[in-house]
């Protein structure tokens, strides 16, 4: 079974080596070869006149990434950029408010009901403004 | 398998690899007649084909740092002949329906006048073997071209294409496989016609 197949593949080889020895080289065309070179030369002097810059734009344009990619790194660690955080730092030096615990408002209330209403008002006082209406005395 | 002159004049290559354009010029005045013929075969007439010799001298010249010597220096050039000429063709270097390779060994048939001025026509039998070889895929078409036109060993193809010697082989085998299944199909038309 395999044997026609490789006398059909052989004969196939046999037909292409016949047409490949079949293409005669070509006289020598000097003209075609001067003209050739005449391109080749002046695509040298091009090469050698084109500024570095126009010549290497692979070049420039990766050093234009790089100093992109550094000055972005570098920017936030530029201490006079960020902006200081007024109210953060507010924040954190105000102390905790020391409001009542939950345990602080069952011994007000053991101890009456003025107790436990001052200790409500001190609580308020830390939350609310001065100027609430809450702390007016009612008309 | 012939060497080309150029195995000969290592010094040459060297020499047009450093940029000396006059050894470079030396090689090709050697190299030009043989791939003058081939571009013929390719392209089946003068003028197109001095375009392709002439491009693919000037990419030679362009891609010369990168000839490593693992092939023949003729080899390297074949490759890039075949590129520049698959280039030129653009949508049409895709390969041919077969139902075209009948009526493309036909109409030779009809044109004796042109048969007799051409050169490269030498009947139906070359016109079908090379209609086939021009409907097989690209990758098949570089290797069966470099093996038997180019007369370039396995070893040699692999290297100046970059895949290994066992890609060549298969891909060797599948483009004799297509040829011998498209003349199979030919016949049967053939057959059928008469």
């Amino acid at each position: 079974m395999s044997t026609p197949l490789r006398d059909d593949d052989q004969s196939l080889r046999d037909a292409l080596q016949h047409d490949a020895a079949r293409i005669s080289k070509r006289p020598f065309d000097a003209a075609l070869h001067q003209a050739t070179m005449r391109r080749i030369r002046a695509l040298g002097a091009t090469e050698s006149k084109t500024p570095w810059f126009v010549s290497w734009p692979a070049l420039a344009t990766a050093a234009a990434v790089a100093a992109m990619i550094i000055a972005v790194a570098l920017w936030p660690s530029r201490p006079s950029s960020r902006p200081v955080p007024t109210a953060a730092i507010a924040v954190v030096v105000s102390p905790v408010s020391p409001r009542a615990s939950l345990l602080s408002y069952q011994i007000a209330a053991n101890e009456g009901d003025a107790a436990l209403f001052a200790r409500l008002d001190h609580d308020a006082a830390d939350l609310l403004p001065a100027s609430s209406p809450v702390f007016n005395a009612p008309q | 398998m012939p060497t080309s002159p150029t195995e000969d004049h290592a010094d040459l290559i060297a020499q047009a690899r450093g940029g000396d354009v006059a050894a470079f010029s030396e090689m090709m005045e050697e190299l030009q007649p043989r791939l003058m013929g081939q571009a013929l075969a390719f392209c089946g007439d003068d003028h197109l084909a001095q375009d392709l010799v002439q491009e693919t001298m000037i990419a030679a010249w362009k891609s010369l740092p990168r000839f490593d010597g693992s092939c023949r220096f003729f080899t390297w050039l074949y490759v890039i002949l075949l590129r520049q000429h698959r280039r030129s063709l653009g949508w049409f270097s895709r390969r041919l329906p077969l139902a075209t390779l009948e009526q493309q060994a036909a109409a030779n048939r009809f044109e004796p006048a042109a048969a007799q001025d051409s050169e490269n026509v030498e009947g139906p039998a070359a016109e079908l073997l090379r209609a086939m070889l021009t409907a097989l895929p690209a990758r098949h078409r570089e290797v069966v071209r470099l093996r038997f036109y180019a007369e370039a060993s396995e070893v040699e193809i692999a290297a100046a294409l970059g895949i290994s010697t066992g890609t060549v082989k298969s891909r060797l085998h599948h483009a004799l496989t297509k040829m011998r299944r498209m003349k199979e199909k030919v016949n049967r038309l053939r057959e059928a016609a008469h």
